[in-house]
């Protein structure tokens, strides 16, 4: 092959490659095939990730296309700053998307315990347990169950730039609205800055069902929102 | 024959005027209601002025126009892909909040039992060194073995919860009980085992691991093979 002929035949190649390249990332126009896309990338590792269907009102805890767990969410609200008359346009919530816990909600529930001082290790020191036969090696001492109330309303940052924030109440409208406009309008009045109020998911759930979803908003923790297929039981 | 009040030509008769509390009752209401005019007409200036969180309602799901054969297709096609990651042998499902165990195979449900779960206590070293916080931990692991009358080599923080110094004879560190009779080992020290301390399942006081109850224990370690798929949420 000559050089020209070897070069333009290269040329092709790359071109063809390049358009190839171009047309699979282009987005898929069926969101339920960008969704199973999306989830695909996701299952294919070896940890969780959480399901939102917005509108659905639902939201699965995941891992390899099962769904581990659901929760019914009673009501889903898009929260964005705007001027108290006017209305404006909601924030743009693309879908299907996957975003990123990038804070979690604070552990301040956590029980601390760290004994003061340590003393060498003596097997007749132990204390003893309740261990049927009485004697033996002594078994391990467990912890003393104490109980923990894990708070059901926390505020999640995601890497979207969106806030998720769970909460067992409803949030009211006026109250909070005029309260913060007013709160806003007086810091702007004394020419002192508004705070970061990014926009918000708010997702509306029973108490307990918001308490055991809170450990699996670690950071990194991949949210899939997309429309829920049909239930896959474990 | 009756009183009759005389009539003075030209007078409108007046009423009486009302006594000095009424009248500073009526001022306090002119002025109260008057200052809270003027404070609710600030505080609405202000809100004017400000900017707060609007809500909106979540938009429907969007509909899918002209869902043609290609979109069935590829919908098909990503399910199948889907599917094809989830496993075919027996896996287990631990529910670390309600402490709940699950043996599944293909979907179906063969065992459900109550287990325990990590406490969620984090322990401080008192030197300073270092800090554990006792978590089960989250996503999939695998049944990497499984041992008959386990047992346990305690590490460090087993000694420093109950205020002792990691022995350095590691003969020290064996503990022939707490394991119970079987052992699945999940890699990095987490551990589905049995208990002594039956009366606490359901309830999250272990270090991480797993503890179950001793029928179900067996029931989990004849079942579950190794390299079986262990999902924790």
């Amino acid at each position: 092959m000559s050089t020209g002929r070897f070069r333009s035949a290269l040329a092709c190649t790359c071109t063809s490659v390049l358009l190839a390249g171009v047309l699979a990332a282009e987005p898929a126009a069926d969101p339920r095939v960008a969704a199973l896309e999306l989830e695909l990338e996701l299952a294919r590792t070896r940890e969780l990730y959480l399901l939102v269907d917005p509108a659905g009102r639902r939201l699965e805890v995941r891992a390899r296309g099962i769904v581990l767990d659901a929760v019914e969410i009673s009501d889903v609200v898009i929260q964005s700053v705007a001027p108290l008359l006017a209305s404006g346009d909601p924030p743009s919530l693309r879908m299907p998307a996957v975003w990123h816990v990038t804070r979690a909600p604070e552990d301040t529930w956590r029980r601390v315990i760290a004994p003061p001082t340590l003393r060498p290790y003596s097997e007749e020191e132990e204390e003893p347990t309740p261990w049927p036969t009485g004697a033996g090696p002594k078994p391990t001492r467990t912890p003393t169950p104490t109980p923990v109330v894990v708070p059901p309303d926390y505020d999640l940052k995601l890497d979207s730039g969106w806030h998720v924030e769970v909460t067992s109440v409803a949030p009211s409208l006026l109250g909070s609205r005029l309260g913060g406009a007013i709160a806003s309008g007086w810091r702007r009045l004394l020419g002192r800055p508004q705070p970061e109020r990014p926009p918000r998911l708010v997702l509306v759930m029973g108490a307990d069902d918001a308490r055991r979803l809170r450990h699996l908003f670690v950071p990194g923790m991949a949210v899939l929102l997309a429309p829920a297929p049909a239930p896959t039981q474990p | 024959m009756q009183d009759v009040m005389p009539e003075v030509a030209g007078q409108v008769p007046q009423r009486p005027a009302p006594p000095a509390p009424r009248r500073a009752f009526r001022r306090g209401l002119l002025i109260g209601g008057g200052a809270l005019t003027i404070a609710a007409a600030g505080l609405f200036a202000l809100a004017v002025l400000g900017v707060s969180y609007a809500s909106w309602e979540v938009p429907e799901s969007p509909v899918v126009a002209g869902a043609d054969d290609a979109s069935a297709a590829a919908v098909a096609r990503l399910d199948a892909k889907l599917a094809g990651l989830r496993p075919r042998e027996p896996y287990v499902v631990i529910d670390t909040y309600n402490n709940r165990l699950r043996v599944h195979r293909r979907g179906e449900l063969l065992r459900d039992a109550v287990c325990s779960t990590g406490s969620g206590v984090v322990l401080l070293d008192p030197r300073g060194e270092r800090s554990w916080t006792f978590d089960s931990p989250l996503g999939e692991r695998r049944v990497q073995r499984k041992v008959k009358n386990p047992v346990w080599a305690k590490p460090d923080w087993a000694f420093i919860e109950e205020g002792y110094l990691p022995p350095k004879d590691p003969n020290l560190r064996f503990d022939d009980f707490s394991l119970g009779d079987y052992a699945l080992y999940l890699g990095d020290g987490y551990i589905i085992h049995g208990t002594i301390f039956q009366t606490l399942l359901g309830r999250p006081v272990t270090h991480g691991c797993v503890r179950l109850g001793d029928e179900d224990l067996e029931y989990v370690y004849r079942t579950v093979p190794i390299g079986a798929r262990v999902y924790l949420y």
